[in-house]
C-alpha cells in the first residue's frame, strides 16, 4: 500500500501518507481518499511526504485539485516533511506559494 | 448434400414418431442451442436424440464424419456429439476439419466412445475434441458433460467479445492518437523552427509529445520561443497545446511581449482545462541584435546561459506554471539578460532532469550543471548534454518527453519589410507628453511604473515594447528613489542576508522622507528611418535629492549577476542612450522604436 490515511483523534484534520512514487499510478487511490476525507466534514488536509521519494507532475495536479475540492485560494493544505529532492520540485514549480510546506 | 439432408429429414421423422405435441411446443420455446449428433449408427441416434431433446436442445443428426462437416458448414450448430468410428469420414478427420471451419468460435466437440483405451482417448483431444463420453450412454452424464460445455462455450464468446471490444478501443485509441499527432505536428510547425541560431532535441515519450516548442519572428524582426511542458502525454497534452499554440503565434505576430503571452496563454488554460492540468512553460523575447533577452519561466528547470569570457548565468523558475492561477494573480514580470554573441542559452524540460538509468537513478541537475555550468572548454555542450542522456538512459525505456534547446545569440536577420509591417498593435506615431510629479507622501505609498507603462500603451501602443520601457522605467525610478533620496547604498546588497537589511533600510528611510520628490517626464516623438517610420520615447526623471556616484552605486551587470541581474548597463542595453546630469540627480533615458 503506497498511500495510508489517518483522521486525527478530535476528527479535525485528515493526513495523507505518501510512500515511494508520488505519481499518475496514484491517481485513483488519491482521489478516493481525499474524498472520504471530505466525506468527513469541514477539516484540514495534510500530506505527509516523509517517505515520499518522488513527485512527478500529475501529483502537483492532483494537489491542485485538492485544493479546488477544498475551497480554491482559500484552502490551506499543508504539505508536510518534504525532503531536499520533494522541496526542489516544489519550488521548481513555484508550488511553494500555493501550499503550507512545513 | 442431399444426404445430409436425408439426415435431418430422418431426424424430423423421428422427432414426429417421438414426441407429443406438448413435446414439440417445450422444443419451440427453448431453441437457444443445437446439438449435432454424429453416428453411423441408428439406435444410437435415436437414444441421443430423444435424451438431448428432453434437455431441451433442437437436434440435427449426421450418420458420417463428411456429413458432419457439411452440416456444420451450413447450419452452424452449437454443439457436437461425435462417434469416432464411422464409414466414409472417421470422427478424428472430422473433428479436424470442423475445427478449421470454426476459425474463432468455439464449437465444443464431445467424442462417443466405447474405446476405453487410454491412448485412444487422449487421440480425441489431440484431433481436437474438446471431452468425450464413454458408451454405453448415461443421461446424467451426458447432461452433465453438456452442461460443462455450454459454460465453457459461454465464457469463451464473454472472452471473444471483451476481445474485439478491446481491439476496436485499441484502434480507436490509435486513430485519435494519429490525430493529436497530427493536430500537434501542425501546430508546432518545425518549419517556424529551422533558423540557424536554434538547434534542438525532441524525443516524445509516446506517439505524441507532452513537451510542445514554439517559436515565431516578431514584427518588429525580434524572436519568441516557448518551451511547455503539460502534465501527462498524448491526447490531453494535444488538447492542451492548442489554446497555447493559438495564443503564441496570435499575440507574438502581432507584437506583444512575453509577459502578455503568458498572461493570455495563463488566462486561456485556466478557463478551459480541467484543474490539476497544466503547462510548465518558459518564454523567451530576445530583439533583432539579441543584445539583451526577457525570460519568463514558470515551472521549467533553469535556464542557463553559458559564456566563452564570463561564468555561466542561472534563471530559475518564478513563477507558477501556466493555467494553474487566476488570471488576477498572475505575475506577468520577466527577467532581462544583457547578452554578447557568444552566449548561448539553453532551455530544458523536466524529463532531462528526470531522464532514468537501468538502477533507477535520476540524470539529475548535477550532471547537467556539470556540462553546462563548466563549459569554457567545452566547445559544443549539446552534443555533449545529448549524448550524455543517450548513454545515460541506454538500457531502459523513456520515463518521459525530452527536449533540450539550444539558441545562439548572435543577431537575427533582418525580416523581410513586407512580413514586419510593423506591429499591429502600435498606434501611428504621435508627438504626447506625460509628466507626473510624486511628493514624498505619494512616494511612499505608491509605484508609478505600472501606471506610467499603461498610459503609454493606451497612448502609442507599443505592446511589444512593454516590458522593455517598464525595465527602463522602473531600474530608473528606483535608483532616484533609493540611492538619490533615501541615500541607499546597494554594496549592502552584496550578500543574501545583506538583502533583507537593505529592504529593512529602505522601509526605515521611506517612513522619515520628508519635503522631496520625484518628477517623471515622457515625451515622445515621431522619427522615420530609411522610409520606416517609429518614434522615439525620452524617459526623464528628476528627484530632488543632492544627487549620487553613479559609477560607485550602481552597480555594473557584470559585477550583478547573480540575486538580481539588472543594473544600469542593463538599462544602458535597451536604451539608445542614457545621461546622468546634476550629479545625478537628473537622468534622460532615449528609447527607439520602429
Amino acid at each position: 500500500m503506497s498511500l495510508t490515511t489517518q483522521l486525527s483523534n478530535d476528527g479535525n484534520i485528515f493526513t495523507i501518507s505518501i510512500n515511494g512514487r508520488f505519481d499518475f499510478n496514484l491517481y485513483k487511490d488519491f482521489r478516493d481518499s481525499y474524498e472520504s476525507g471530505l466525506n468527513k466534514g469541514n477539516i484540514k488536509f495534510i500530506i505527509n511526504l516523509s517517505q515520499t521519494e518522488y513527485m512527478d507532475s500529475s501529483a502537483l495536479g492532483m494537489l491542485l485539485v485538492l485544493k479546488e475540492r477544498t475551497g480554491g485560494d482559500s484552502s490551506s493544505i499543508v504539505l508536510k516533511n518534504c525532503n531536499k529532492e520533494i522541496k526542489n520540485i516544489l519550488s521548481i514549480s513555484n508550488f511553494d506559494k500555493l501550499f503550507s510546506i512545513e | 448434400m442431399k444426404k445430409s439432408m436425408t439426415g435431418m429429414d430422418e431426424d424430423h421423422t423421428m422427432d414426429d414418431l417421438n414426441k407429443s405435441s406438448s413435446a414439440t411446443s417445450t422444443h419451440s420455446t427453448q431453441s437457444s442451442l443445437s446439438v449435432l449428433i454424429v453416428d453411423d449408427d441408428k439406435t444410437n441416434r435415436l437414444i441421443l436424440s430423444t435424451l438431448i431433446k428432453k434437455l431441451d436442445y433442437r437436434v440435427m443428426s449426421a450418420v458420417n464424419g463428411k456429413e458432419a462437416v457439411e452440416i456444420y458448414a451450413e447450419r452452424r450448430p452449437d454443439i457436437i456429439l461425435m462417434d469416432v468410428m464411422m464409414p466414409v469420414m472417421n470422427g478424428y478427420d472430422a473433428a479436424i476439419e470442423i475445427k478449421r471451419l470454426c476459425g474463432e468460435v468455439f464449437v465444443p466437440i464431445i467424442f462417443l466412445t466405447a474405446i476405453t483405451d487410454e491412448n485412444a482417448l487422449a487421440k480425441c483431444i489431440e484431433y481436437g475434441g474438446d471431452d468425450f463420453i464413454i458408451k454405453p450412454y448415461n443421461s446424467v452424464i451426458i447432461k452433465a458433460k453438456i452442461d460443462a460445455m455450454v459454460r465453457v462455450r459461454e465464457l469463451y464468446n464473454h472472452i471473444a467479445d471483451s476481445k474485439a471490444e478491446l481491439q476496436e478501443h485499441h484502434s480507436r485509441l490509435q486513430l485519435e492518437h494519429e490525430i493529436a499527432e497530427t493536430i500537434f505536428t501542425n501546430i508546432t510547425n518545425p518549419k517556424n523552427l529551422e533558423i540557424d541560431h536554434i538547434r534542438y532535441l525532441l524525443k516524445p515519450m509516446s506517439i505524441t509529445s507532452g513537451d510542445i516548442l514554439l517559436c515565431s519572428r516578431t514584427p518588429s524582426g525580434g524572436l519568441h520561443v516557448m518551451l511547455g511542458d503539460f502534465t501527462g502525454h498524448g491526447l490531453s497534452a494535444a488538447i492542451g497545446a492548442i489554446p497555447v499554440s493559438d495564443t503564441f503565434y496570435s499575440l507574438s505576430s502581432k507584437g506583444y511581449s512575453i509577459g502578455d503571452i503568458a498572461y493570455n496563454i495563463n488566462k486561456r488554460l485556466k478557463e478551459t482545462l480541467p484543474a490539476g492540468f497544466f503547462c510548465a512553460a518558459c518564454l523567451i523575447e530576445a530583439d533583432e541584435e539579441f543584445r539583451t533577452v526577457a525570460i519568463w519561466n514558470g515551472g521549467n528547470p533553469d535556464i542557463i546561459i553559458t559564456s566563452d569570457e564570463a561564468p555561466p548565468i542561472k534563471i530559475s523558475s518564478s513563477h507558477l506554471p501556466l493555467g494553474v492561477l487566476s488570471s488576477d494573480n498572475l505575475d506577468r514580470s520577466v527577467e532581462f539578460i544583457e547578452l554578447t554573441p557568444d552566449n548561448k542559452i539553453y532551455m530544458i524540460s523536466d524529463g532531462v532532469v528526470e531522464a532514468q538509468n537501468d538502477q533507477g537513478e535520476m540524470y539529475s541537475q548535477t550532471r547537467l550543471d556539470n556540462i553546462l555550468m563548466t563549459t569554457q572548454s567545452n566547445h559544443d555542450p549539446f552534443d555533449t548534454i545529448k549524448n550524455s542522456i543517450d548513454d545515460f538512459c541506454r538500457n531502459t525505456d523513456q520515463f518521459d518527453d525530452i527536449t533540450l534547446i539550444e539558441i545562439t545569440a548572435k543577431p537575427l536577420d533582418t525580416l523581410d519589410n513586407t512580413v514586419s509591417s510593423s506591429s499591429e498593435q502600435a498606434l501611428s506615431p504621435a508627438k504626447w507628453q506625460l509628466s507626473i510629479k510624486l511628493e514624498a507622501d505619494a512616494l511612499k505609498q505608491t509605484n508609478p511604473c505600472p501606471l506610467i507603462t499603461q498610459s503609454i500603451m493606451e497612448i502609442q501602443g507599443l505592446a511589444e515594447h512593454r516590458e522593455r520601457i517598464y525595465t527602463i522605467l522602473s531600474e530608473l525610478y528606483s535608483n532616484s528613489l533609493e540611492h538619490g533620496l533615501l541615500k541607499l547604498s546597494s554594496s549592502i546588497k552584496a550578500n543574501p542576508q545583506g538583502f533583507t537589511e537593505y529592504y529593512n533600510a529602505r522601509e526605515l528611510a521611506l517612513d522619515n522622507l520628508h519635503d522631496s520628490s520625484i518628477s517623471i517626464l515622457i515625451s515622445h516623438q515621431p522619427t522615420s528611418s530609411e522610409g520606416k517610420n517609429g518614434g522615439e520615447l525620452v524617459i526623464t526623471i528628476e528627484d530632488t535629492g543632492s544627487g549620487f556616484d553613479i559609477s560607485n552605486t550602481i552597480p555594473s551587470l557584470a559585477e550583478n549577476s547573480g540575486a538580481h541581474g539588472r543594473g544600469i548597463n542593463l538599462v544602458k542595453s535597451l536604451c539608445s542612450s542614457i545621461v546622468y546630469s546634476n550629479n545625478g540627480a537628473k537622468v534622460d533615458a532615449h528609447y527607439q522604436w520602429v
